[in-house]
């Protein structure tokens, strides 16, 4: 199934069946199943905002597992720089990572996507290497730090994918992933990116003269 | 090469590492570039977006080889400071070219300004700008950029 049939897909079911997205298997809320659907508890917030302190450009430093789940502790660093745009007026937003390292150019994307009825986000990302859009990770924000699953198969094995936005101030964030391939036991770190945002207002020391 | 083909090079899109001397050393920022050319390729025009000192900037460069001198001349505008056109002019010589314009700022005094681009390959290109106070005398390099292809 390409990804964007995996998307129409999502979208039409997250819509009406919000108790078996697989975020929610990993909530580990057996009673949850049973919930009536289109109830929504007092935990569910409004979320349509919770990507807009992101929106400007970032610096961007990027650490890498190189061989995630092989037990190869190798990490690769990456400098570079994160656009993220809105989309849709803030419904969506589109994320640009330029960076290059040791282990060469790196060009990422991530679409993020508010699905306002099961107020949960969808983070889609592609990189310029791979040419697809990935199977989306999904999830929310609480407490100022947003949590995102998915289900994929890495190498071959079923394996659960968490992607962590957290630290968040107004000119700094988090952002991790972490593999796990016993069933959400243990979790691997594999990408761990920490961004410094770019003023756009004119530093006071600046000279202004560019000529 | 055809004089006026000599920046055919610039064309295509390119990434950007800024430096400005700060205080605490060289400041290092990322940019980008796009040129074109237009006018049945007499014309070319950069977009240039990056950032200077810490602030967001957005410039547009225009250049064009001017027949009768024999020389390119080149003008430009940004965001930061909109306006102030100048007109730096120039001819390649031995793969590089300096364009010089001059001016005088806002307490009366004569600044000549020097852009360069040296060090041209099929992907990658350096450029510097730098002024003078005392007529060419000494430089003071406050930009340098280089610039590498993007290949995407």
């Amino acid at each position: 199934m390409n990804a964007l049939t995996q998307i129409r897909t999502y979208l039409l079911m997250s819509s009406l069946v919000l108790t078996l997205l697989p975020l929610q298997g990993l909530a580990q809320k057996k009673a949850d199943a049973s919930r009536p659907m289109p109830q929504q508890t007092p935990t569910e917030r409004e979320g349509q905002h919770d990507f807009d302190f992101e929106i400007g450009t970032w610096k961007t430093h990027l650490s890498r597992l190189l061989h995630p789940l092989t037990g190869s502790k190798t990490w690769v660093e990456y400098d570079g720089t994160t656009v993220v745009r809105k989309v849709w007026n803030g419904r969506a937003n589109l994320v640009e990572l330029v960076a290059d390292g040791s282990a060469g150019h790196f060009e990422g994307l991530n679409l993020r996507l508010y699905n306002p009825q099961s107020r949960q986000w969808s983070l889609n990302f592609a990189s310029s290497s791979g040419g697809t859009l990935s199977q989306p990770t999904i999830g929310e924000f609480k407490n100022g730090r947003g949590e995102f699953f998915d289900q994929e198969t890495f190498n071959g094995r079923a394996i659960f994918v968490r992607f962590v936005i957290s630290d968040i101030t107004p000119n700094s964030c988090r952002f991790e992933q972490a593999f796990s391939d016993d069933g959400g036991k243990t979790w691997e770190v594999n990408w761990i990116a920490r961004d410094t945002r770019i003023q756009d207002e004119p530093d006071k020391a600046r000279p202004s003269h560019t000529r | 090469m055809e004089a006026e083909r000599e920046f055919d090079f610039l064309e295509g899109q390119w990434d950007a590492v800024c430096r400005v001397p700060s205080e605490k050393g060289w400041v290092e920022a990322p940019g980008t570039l796009t040129a074109s050319r237009t006018l049945d390729g007499l014309v070319s025009l950069e977009r240039f977006e990056g950032i200077y000192h810490g602030g967001a900037l957005k410039g547009l460069g225009l250049r064009a080889f001017n027949r009768e001198s024999r020389e390119w001349e080149h003008t430009w505008t940004d965001s930061l400071e909109p306006g102030h056109f100048h007109l730096w002019k120039g001819a390649f010589r031995d793969g590089k070219i300096d364009l010089f314009a001059e001016w005088s700022d806002e307490g009366g005094k004569q600044v000549r300004s020097r852009l360069t681009w040296s060090d041209i390959r099929a992907d990658s290109a350096h450029w510097e700008s730098a002024r003078s106070f005392d007529g060419g005398k000494t430089w003071q390099v406050h930009w340098v950029i280089d610039y590498r292809r993007r290949r995407w």
